[in-house]
């Protein structure tokens, strides 16, 4: 050992003598000392040995006029001197292997002529004007950019995570518009991820970000936006995605996303296919979301019948079997600076199938039955949706905006039902046809003060035509003995005409005054027809099955917001008051009736500190019945069920009140938020129903004083030894109110829910975490009969980041069902891992869902005349491949 | 879904403003002003000035134009954060906003004045004039007709690319950036966070004044930092825990990855420093 390290000493001596000696036979000095004319030593001269131009080594004179400089280098040389306020000095020099040591000691002279200034006004990498930065960007890249997350992450203070989340100093941003125009929204990492970065010149951060730039500092805002501003020169490109999954038992998804950019026109094509269950217009929400409300945006005409399941108490794509089509296809032209024009159309097709197994017991006075239905539903539809927007800048301080939609829907649906062993076909065809048009002229004539004038008007049908090719109604039509069959033809057809001014004041002391005075008008054309057939021939219309209604409410109105801040005090007020028009016009009477009433809130909201935050708010609110609520004659809901209005007018007061307060923050130990809300319906629309095991029939009533309360408390504690967050969650509802059932007279219902369950998240800065957690559900309703259960649910999801390019996760459910005898428990799992292969161009990953491969998934729900245990057949166990490539 | 929890600690936030109390006064040969970026935490402009002779120079700089900046020591409205999915954390441990650094060659050090703005309570920090080692890159570009070339150094944390130019013969140039053979007229570091840009050079001799005022006193830079260090170590566990409650009171089905950036305003480390 001793003699090796021995060698290796040696060794390395002889290495280090030779480099040495080397070294010095190639190094050459130049040194000497710089005068002036009065044998001054110079400091801080510039000694410069250059060659053709380019700066080879330099040195700078000391104190004493001292310099030195060493090259390896051979060949002729020119050694320039030069300081302030003397002549640059030149001296040619010619390095050889031979001389190893120059010395020059140059006398410089001083200079007579000078220079007062150099202007150099460099072009700015950034200006900052006002809330608008602007960034050069041929200033911040180096041409290794590839797309524009690349160039977003050389900009200072711009970030980009994995998973393509843009923030600003922080905080994400709204939207990546390019050229000022915006196509995804939210959804601009499609933007950021593929859109190449050569073309962009300059890119522009807009905080305190408005989506009317003519609101800008009169609404309150604290959003970020981006603006790419493309070089005059490049010409248009192509861009884009493809993402593509394939599955087991032939599961695929497949999309792709194409853009085409050019300075005036851009368009953006969308193609989209799954058999997961996963609804295909929701890659579109993120354009199609509009954020700023307008007057007649909750204006739809009403459907009577509909075959598609409700809102399932579970994921809903589980239960969906369905093959989803998309195609899309965006565009925004500029025709001239102040003209914006935005096509937007999509069509959408889906075939869905859907199997549940019902079994619903009822016991409702003097009504006892069991009903058994085994639902296979098959429904197929089609949407076509278009959309033009146009923005206009009349000048500087004035927008004119239209907005035109249009979409034509077909929905297709038949379901094979066996109720209660009789085997029954239903069929229902449906349209929609709607055609909205909105025009809106804002100005803002004083720099804190701006006003919208906002028109619009909405044509809207929804033609039903339902038909059953059995007859369950026999006790209600006694003269029907041959009927076998039933149909209806339903349509509503809903227009409405609008307009609203509305004033926008931002006060000197930053207090926001809100005015809106408008006048809105709804007509609502609702015919129901119902037949009886034996076969296929009419037997007849029955009288009181047959609605004919015609519902117009002209609502004036004026509506005043203030907000009132004070420190960390702040006060709404706002106060509407609506003088009504209305008109219910039926077959058999035409009634009018012309209500007034004032709806007040106010909110109060107190930081008491850093830690206490107290909020609390009252409103007092009446509300005009819709058609649904006023046409009187049964029409067909179901299969087995009739339901009507009341046939009058009507207003329904109602009074709330929350309460709400936060103690701590996100990074305190402790940290909770609890509320309390009270709401009283003075008065509500309730039912008179009759229950009978093949039919029912129900009819709106109103009553008084429905009473609900809602009380929830969310309690987090950091234990410090295990790096993690335990949370406590608790909520209890209340609900009081009455109805009818089967001439009861007032039954009075109480319906209680509690909710409790706590859960535990690491907070571990490394690459894995967990989250485990459960809550029970209990729920108890009491009217003649008490029904009650308790189920609950568990989840662990365990969370893997190994680096910015893989990732995995898995997720476990349990679910119990309390009142379920047999199989009361369901577990799924689930996982996902996702590896990025090539930065930018190519990601692969793989899916897994229902790996247990869960057949059938039970529910049980409980209501006041009964129970009902519902099974819904899942999708199968299903594994994906997934790809994503970029163009 | 996934959150994002951004960290950022900020040590001192670098911004200068012109010091009163002029003693000794000398003669500048140069007078040449720049035009400062500072985006550490949100965009600060700065305009600034070097005033050099052969001995010494003296850079001063103050803020024109700063964008506002959000969350500045807590996070505030959680709900719109979580919306957002990204909550950002800044924890601001020494605010500072006025600085003159004064490099005395014949000396060979260099002293550098933080203070606030409101009243001076911070001594001179002395350190030996660094030695910035650059290495002169090949690549040479006219700016506004002046001639450049470009040269490459790393310096505190932050690796910095300037353009010179041989014909304005003073090897001074902004902050502490020092030693090329000529003016630097540009120079920025490669995150882009700190940029400076010369706008004007006259040669009109003019009044410096490069003395220290006593009153203030002066400090070692090693015994600065000794300081410092002290204190960010007793604000970094909070950091750290900060992030981990943050994390786990997330819902169910996120993750969350977590970003800590330590932003010491231009100088991140001070490596150099060591065994001196």
């Amino acid at each position: 050992m001793i003699l090796k390290e021995n060698n290796l000493k040696q060794s390395f001596l002889l290495f280090f003598t030779l480099t040495s000696l080397l070294g010095v036979k190639a190094q050459t000095s130049i040194e000497g000392i710089v005068k002036n004319n009065v044998n001054k030593p110079l400091y801080n001269v510039n000694v410069l040995l250059k060659k053709d131009g380019d700066i080879i080594t330099y040195g700078i004179s000391e104190k004493n006029g001292h310099y030195r400089l060493k090259t390896s280098k051979n060949g002729n040389f020119k050694l320039v001197f030069s300081t302030l306020g003397y002549q640059t000095t030149i001296k040619a020099i010619i390095i050889s292997k031979k001389q190893k040591n120059f010395r020059f000691s140059p006398v410089l002279v001083d200079k007579t002529e000078t220079l007062n200034e150099v202007i150099i006004e460099p072009d700015k990498p950034i200006s900052i004007k006002g809330d608008t930065i602007t960034f050069k960007t041929n200033f911040f890249t180096d041409g290794t950019e590839d797309n524009v997350e690349d160039l977003l992450k050389k900009i200072p203070g711009t970030e980009v995570d994995a998973n393509g989340t843009v923030t600003v100093n922080g905080q994400e941003v709204e939207k990546i518009m390019v050229g000022d125009d915006d196509i995804f929204g939210k959804g601009y990492k499609l933007l950021s991820k593929n859109m190449p970065a050569y073309p962009i010149e300059d890119v522009q951060i807009f905080k305190h970000y408005s989506n009317n730039r003519l609101l800008k500092g009169v609404e309150q805002s604290d959003k970020i936006a981006l603006n790419l501003n493309l070089n005059k020169k490049f010409k248009r490109i192509w861009f884009g995605n493809l993402k593509a999954s394939l599955g087991n038992k032939s599961f695929y998804r497949a999309k792709a996303n194409v853009m085409n950019f050019g300075k005036k026109n851009k368009y953006y094509f969308l193609g989209s296919l799954n058999n997961i269950g996963e609804n295909a217009t929701g890659e579109l929400s993120n354009i199609l979301y509009n954020t700023s409300s307008s007057i007649g945006d909750d204006q739809y005409a009403q459907d009577l019948i509909g075959l598609s399941p409700r809102s399932l108490n579970f994921k809903k794509n589980r239960s969906n079997f369905n093959n989803a089509k998309l195609l899309s296809l965006n565009a925004i032209f500029n025709p001239s600076d102040k003209l914006k024009i935005k096509p937007l159309v999509f069509l959408n097709w889906d075939k869905n199938n859907f199997f549940r197994k019902t079994i619903n017991t009822v016991q409702a006075n003097g009504s006892n039955f069991t009903n058994r239905e085994n639902y296979n539903l098959e429904s197929k539809k089609r949407i076509a949706f278009g959309q033009l927007k146009l923005k206009y800048d009349i000048s500087e301080n004035q927008t004119l905006k239209s907005t035109i939609k249009y979409n034509n829907n077909d929905y297709e649906n038949g379901s094979d039902l066996v109720f209660n062993s009789t085997s029954t076909v239903q069929k229902l065809n449906q349209q929609n046809k709607r055609f909205d048009q909105k025009i809106e002229y804002t100005n803002r004539f004083k720099p804190k003060k701006a006003f919208t004038v906002t028109g619009r008007y909405i044509d809207d049908r929804t033609p039903q035509y339902y038909s059953v090719n059995k007859f369950f109604f026999k006790d209600l039509f006694p003269g029907q003995m041959d009927a076998n069959s039933v149909a209806q033809k339903n349509s509503d057809h809903m227009q409405f005409a609008g307009i609203n001014a509305r004033l926008l004041d931002r006060k000197k002391n930053e207090n926001l005054l809100e005015l809106n005075v408008g006048n809105s008008f709804r007509k609502d054309d609702f015919k129901t027809q119902f037949s009886l057939f034996e076969e296929d021939s009419l037997l007849g219309r029955p009288e009181n099955y047959q609605n004919k209604t015609n519902y117009q409410v002209n609502d004036l109105y004026a509506k005043g917001n203030y907000d009132f801040t004070l420190d960390s005090l702040t006060l709404t007020g706002s106060l509407g008051i609506h003088q009504l028009f209305n008109r219910l016009e039926s077959k058999e009477s035409t009634k009018k009736q012309s209500p007034f009433f004032v709806n007040p809130e106010i909110s109060l909201s107190y930081d008491l500190n850093d830690k206490n935050i107290i909020s609390t708010s009252y409103s007092y609110n009446t509300t005009n019945a819709k058609i649904l609520d006023v046409y009187g004659n049964h029409s067909l809901r179901s299969f087995r069920s009739f339901s009507k209005g009341t046939g009058n007018f009507n207003q329904l007061d109602a009074s709330k009140f929350v309460l709400s307060y936060v103690l701590g923050s996100w990074q305190d130990n402790f940290y909770a938020n609890t509320s309390f809300y009270y709401g009283k319906s003075h008065d509500f629309f309730s039912t008179n129903s009759i229950i009978e095991k093949n039919y029912s029939q129900s009819q709106k009533i109103l009553i008084h004083d429905r009473d609900f309360l809602n009380i929830s408390g969310n309690f987090n504690y950091f234990i410090d030894f295990l790096s993690s967050n335990i949370k406590l969650k608790l909520n209890y509802s209340q609900i009081e109110f009455k109805n009818v059932v089967n001439n009861s007279g007032f039954r009075r219902i109480e319906n209680k829910n509690f909710t409790y369950g706590f859960q535990l998240r690491s907070g571990f800065n490394e690459i894995f975490n967990f989250h485990i957690g459960t809550k029970w559900v209990n729920s108890k309703i009491n009217s003649t009969i008490t029904n009650s259960y308790t189920n609950n649910e568990s989840f662990l999801n365990l969370y893997f980041v190994f680096n910015d390019k893989f990732d995995t996760e898995i997720e476990f459910e349990r679910y119990y069902f309390g009142s379920i005898e047999k199989d009361p428990s369901y577990y799924f799992l689930g996982f996902s891992a996702n590896y990025k292969l090539i930065k930018n161009k190519l990601s692969l990953g793989i899916t897994g869902k229902n790996l247990f491969n869960t057949k059938t998934f039970r529910d049980f729900s409980i209501s006041d005349i009964g129970t009902s245990t519902t099974t819904y057949r899942l999708l199968p166990r299903m594994l994906l491949l997934k790809a994503e490539f970029r163009f | 879904m996934r959150y994002k929890l951004f960290i950022s600690v900020l040590l001192t936030q670098l911004a200068f403003q012109f010091c009163t109390g002029q003693k000794t006064e000398s003669t500048a040969k140069i007078k040449v002003d720049y035009t400062m970026y500072l985006n550490v935490v949100g965009t600060v402009e700065h305009k600034a000035t070097l005033k050099a002779n052969d001995s010494s120079a003296v850079y001063k700089s103050y803020v024109v134009n700063r964008t506002k900046k959000k969350n500045e020591d807590k996070i505030k409205k959680d709900d719109r954060n979580l919306k957002n999915k990204v909550t950002h954390v800044s924890i601001n441990l020494n605010k500072v906003d006025t600085t003159t650094t004064i490099l005395k060659k014949d000396r060979g050090f260099l002293y550098t004045l933080y203070s606030l703005q409101s009243k001076n309570q911070n001594p001179y920090i002395k350190e030996p004039i660094p030695d910035l080692n650059w290495k002169l890159l090949s690549e040479k570009k006219s700016i506004k007709g002046l001639s450049c070339y470009s040269a490459k150094t790393t310096f505190r944390g932050r690796t910095y690319f300037a353009w010179y130019a041989p014909s304005i013969p003073i090897s001074f140039g902004p902050w502490k950036l020092n030693g090329l053979p000529g003016l630097i007229i540009e120079a920025k570091d490669d995150t882009n966070e700190v940029i400076f840009q010369a706008e004007k050079v006259s040669y009109n001799p003019q009044k410096m004044d490069a003395s220290l005022n006593s009153s203030y006193g002066i400090i070692g830079m090693k015994k600065h930092l000794e300081k410092s260090r002290k204190k960010w170590e007793k604000q970094s566990n909070d950091i750290d825990k900060a992030a981990r409650k943050v994390l786990s009171k997330l819902p169910k089905g996120t993750k969350m990855t977590t970003e800590t950036t330590t932003k010491g305003g231009m100088e991140l480390n001070f490596d150099d420093l060591k065994g001196k």
